[in-house]
């Protein structure tokens, strides 16, 4: 019993040790980490706005949507929107404006293959589905981006996860629409 | 001195010990993140047996396996902190395999079979050597995989990149995948054997 005692204690002292450190490294580290975010966020979000302002945020309002904020000045609103790859979950920030077109789009967190997934994070890729959406439709399959098909080639899997998240978004925002 | 490099050939974790083979393969797309890998693997490394080194005679043999994890998994918790608030850009394309580094095989394999039974010296020195064969390993790795696979060597994205003229416009992507690393780690395996018996003669 003494035996066992010794060791738990030993253990615990370990542990608690242990705890105190990363308490200390995590409250020298997490307000930089905190800034880092929000500032990538806000300056995503500026892009995203295309001359307008970012509105007041809202959690979660649908299914593949994780936030939203709509668009002061100009109408439209900025979603943040689930997506699926090649190496797990995407997020994709998107701009759309009332009629459900995509003005911009970035895709942000992902494990996408370097030389190929991760080619969707370049400046251009996000061309293809820009203005679709609401009258022209947004292209979900490979067979519907006739000469833009070399972008994605290699990377289906990542431009479906983009496209129906893409889809998902400006359908969403059409419904808000018709609701107003 | 001849301690120091045995990391290097003799027992290279990688292609000798075969240790640390999950990380190497998935970490090795590009040279920068073979950098940042094995210079958090080393610190861990470098950490954990100095402290496993210090409480050998004090932690019982019955608890000794979760006594290091918890070491281990500090250190690990504190270089991903760290990483994620002073250098986000490499933080985010090592992604999970920073945390990840509390099941490397190397580093649990030398606080077991090195550190709990070595002086706090034998121990650092131990570390640096380990630290060096998996850098060279890994670094090896990478160059292969990101000239063939991308045409491109970068040192730091967007500010130090060299870029390999015909390579870069039509690569050979399959080195890019994983089965490209499976292949490259074989080859570089059978050539690192090779250098160990020449040398030895």
């Amino acid at each position: 019993m003494k035996e066992m005692t010794r060791k738990a204690l030993g253990l615990g002292l370990i542990g608690a040790v242990a705890a105190i450190l990363l308490a200390t490294v995590n409250s020298l580290t997490e307000p930089v980490i905190n800034e880092i975010k929000a500032e990538k966020l806000a300056s995503a979000l500026t892009e995203m706005a295309s001359g307008g302002t970012p509105g007041d945020v809202e959690e979660h309002p649908e299914n593949g949507i994780a936030r939203r904020w709509p668009i002061e000045g100009t109408g439209g609103w900025i979603l943040e929107l689930e997506a699926s790859g090649y190496g797990g979950p995407m997020t994709v920030i998107a701009s759309f404006n009332r009629d459900g077109d995509l003005m911009v789009a970035k895709l942000m967190d992902n494990d996408e293959t370097v030389g190929f997934g991760k080619k969707a994070e370049e400046p251009g890729y996000m061309d293809i589905f820009a203005g679709k959406g609401g009258t022209v439709p947004m292209p979900v399959t490979k067979a519907q981006l006739g000469d833009d098909v070399d972008t994605v080639s290699g990377a289906t899997v990542t431009f479906t996860g983009v496209s129906a998240a893409l889809k998902t978004g400006s359908d969403a925002v059409k419904r808000w629409g018709e609701k107003e | 001195m001849k301690d120091l490099f045995k990391g290097l050939l003799r027992e290279n974790p990688i292609f000798v010990l075969v240790l640390g083979l999950c990380p190497s393969l998935a970490v090795s797309t590009t040279v920068n993140n073979a950098l940042g890998m094995s210079a958090a693997a080393f610190l861990v490394l470098l950490g954990s047996n100095v402290v496993i080194s210090l409480l050998r005679k004090h932690i019982p043999d019955d608890i000794h396996i979760p006594a290091y994890i918890v070491i281990i998994a500090t250190f690990v918790t504190i270089i991903d902190m760290a990483m994620q608030a002073y250098l986000p850009a490499l933080s985010e394309s090592l992604g999970i395999f920073i945390p990840l580094i509390v099941v490397n095989c190397i580093i649990l394999g030398r606080a077991e079979a090195f550190a709990s039974k070595n002086t706090v010296g034998a121990s650092v020195l131990d570390a640096v050597a380990m630290g060096l064969g998996f850098a060279v390993g890994l670094i090896s790795i990478a160059l292969v995989r990101e000239v063939l696979g991308a045409g491109s060597i970068t040192i730091i994205p967007d500010k130090l990149v060299f870029t390999i003229g015909g390579l870069h416009d039509s690569p050979a992507v399959v080195f890019a995948f994983p089965a490209g690393a499976l292949i490259v780690v074989g080859f570089l395996q059978a050539f690192y054997r090779w250098l160990g018996e020449v040398t030895k003669k």
